[in-house]
């Protein structure tokens, strides 16, 4: 949905703009408003928090400037950075090894880098997948606070239906790659999950 | 299906892995029969036994001062000498390793796929180059640089210098290009793509996630400069190995033992230190 896998039928339009049209650097500045929170998380374990945080806004800096906040974060950054930490809840990791950090602080960490970009659209790949059903709920309640505060557009894949039923104000169903349905979960069928779980199961929210 | 084929057998014990095996052997033996070996070729003569005796007779008793009646007036104490010796094998080692750093890590970047990856598919004879060009300064072992530039420039220290940052920079890119081949790509992917280029891509997502990986490598290989660094003391530079080869001559086998202890010492505790090093880094 940012650009990185062309889809082979139909379009992924962002604002109005279809990706697959978009010129290399018009994709890298749409992608630079679009955050994304990897599944792995995919930080640099052996980097400091803070400068894990500060990568976020890479594809909205040019050369240099991205060398300076990487190897001698300004104090500007650091205050966001800590100010984010603080919002997931991590504040006094800042300046610690992200490798000494829980499966679950890095994944705090891998939201705050996406919130440090400032993005106007949030993409959490299976955020949920590696963790056990009562932090599940409180990490997607903490995603869906954040979007709420910042107006930020939340698209979310679960495996977990009834996450999604429970917390999710619109629901996509995916069956190998097909689309089954995309309506407010209200009004979602029963049925209409019973089926998309039979054989392969795919949800994507929003 | 045992009764449709009969009695069941398992696989032709003569199989691929059969085949290899045996060809080591018959290549080993090969080998022996060209070369004529015999372990009776193990067994001193008279002489030859002497020689031996004394030699080994040293190890329990490393010189600690100099051995032989006439030292050359205005010496320093031996141990001293030990001492300087050792400091100057470790000086060319350092030199020698920070020129190969310098050369193998942009060489290693450029050999390695990682860093070709999302390129146009011609800027690949470029990496073709680079890998022949690293292969070329590995496949001369430092020995025979230092005699091909011996010969070019006389006995000139930084000669020396380039004869082991030459296959050691070579053999640096061939193992770093290696490892940035194999560091997970998460997070290079994950930074394109929230619109970095691929070359910050590279930079903050992927060598950081090899560098445990380089840093250990180098200072295995600083090591191993160590140990070149003293040999290339047999062509006359100033490390240990150009004392070691003195004493030998002169048959001062205690002064030749407490040089060796000095080496293996060394190597000791540079591999206790980048032990460690590597527990910090991968840690």
């Amino acid at each position: 949905m940012n650009g990185t896998v062309y889809p082979t039928r139909g379009r992924v339009r962002f604002e109005g703009t279809d990706l697959a049209q978009l010129e290399r650097y018009e994709l890298r500045a749409l992608r630079a408003l679009t955050g994304y929170v990897p599944q792995d998380h995919a930080l640099v374990p052996t980097l400091r928090v803070s400068q894990n945080v500060v990568t976020g806004k890479l594809g909205q800096r040019g050369f240099w400037a991205a060398l300076r906040s990487i190897l001698w974060t300004g104090s500007e950054d650091l205050e966001r950075a800590h100010a984010l930490l603080e919002r997931v809840g991590i504040p006094e990791k800042l300046f610690q090894r992200t490798d000494q950090l829980s499966g679950g602080q890095q994944q705090r960490v891998a939201i705050a880098r996406a919130l440090f970009q400032e993005p106007r659209a949030l993409l959490a790949d299976e955020p949920v997948a590696s963790v056990d059903p009562t932090r599940a709920r409180d990490l997607l309640g903490l995603l869906l606070e954040i979007a709420a505060e910042r107006g930020l557009t939340l698209v979310v894949s679960l495996h977990d239906l009834a996450l999604a039923r429970e917390l999710f104000p619109r629901t996509a169903g995916l069956r190998a790659g097909v689309l089954h349905f995309d309506r407010p979960t209200d009004e979602i069928g029963e049925d209409e999950f019973t089926e998309l779980y039979r054989l392969e199961d795919n949800g994507v929210d929003g | 299906m045992a009764e449709r084929h009969g009695r069941m057998r398992p696989p032709s014990p003569l199989g691929r892995r059969g085949a290899t095996l045996l060809t080591i052997v018959a290549a080993a033996a090969l080998a022996w029969w060209a070369l004529d070996l015999s372990l009776a070729q193990l067994v001193p003569g008279a002489g030859g036994a002497q020689i031996a005796s004394e030699f080994f007779a040293g190890a329990l008793r490393p010189a600690l001062t100099y051995q032989g009646d006439w030292i050359p007036p205005g010496s320093p104490p031996f141990l001293v000498t030990v001492l300087v010796a050792l400091g100057k094998t470790l000086v060319f080692a350092a030199a020698a390793m920070s020129l190969a750093l310098v050369f193998g890590l942009p060489l290693g970047v450029l050999a390695s796929d990682a860093w070709w990856r999302r390129r146009p598919r011609w800027t690949r004879t470029l990496q073709v180059a680079v890998r022949t060009g690293i292969a070329l300064q590995r496949s001369v072992h430092e020995l025979l640089w230092a005699v091909i530039f011996l010969a070019a420039l006389g006995l000139n220290t930084f000669a020396a210098v380039v004869a082991i940052a030459l296959p050691y920079a070579g053999t640096l890119a061939k193992v770093f290009s290696e490892m940035l081949d194999e560091a997970p790509r998460n997070t290079a992917e994950a930074l394109r793509s929230v619109g970095a280029r691929p070359l910050e891509a590279f930079l903050y997502g992927l060598l950081p996630r090899a560098v445990p990986d380089l840093a250990a490598y180098a200072f295995y290989r600083f090591e191993c400069s160590v140990r070149s660094s003293a040999v290339l003391g047999f062509f006359g530079y100033p490390t240990l190995g150009y004392h070691l080869a003195l004493s030998f001559t002169n048959l001062h086998y205690r002064e030749v033992w407490t040089y060796l202890y000095a080496l293996i010492a060394t190597s000791v505790v540079l591999e206790a230190w980048s032990a460690a090093l590597r527990r910090r880094l991968v840690a």
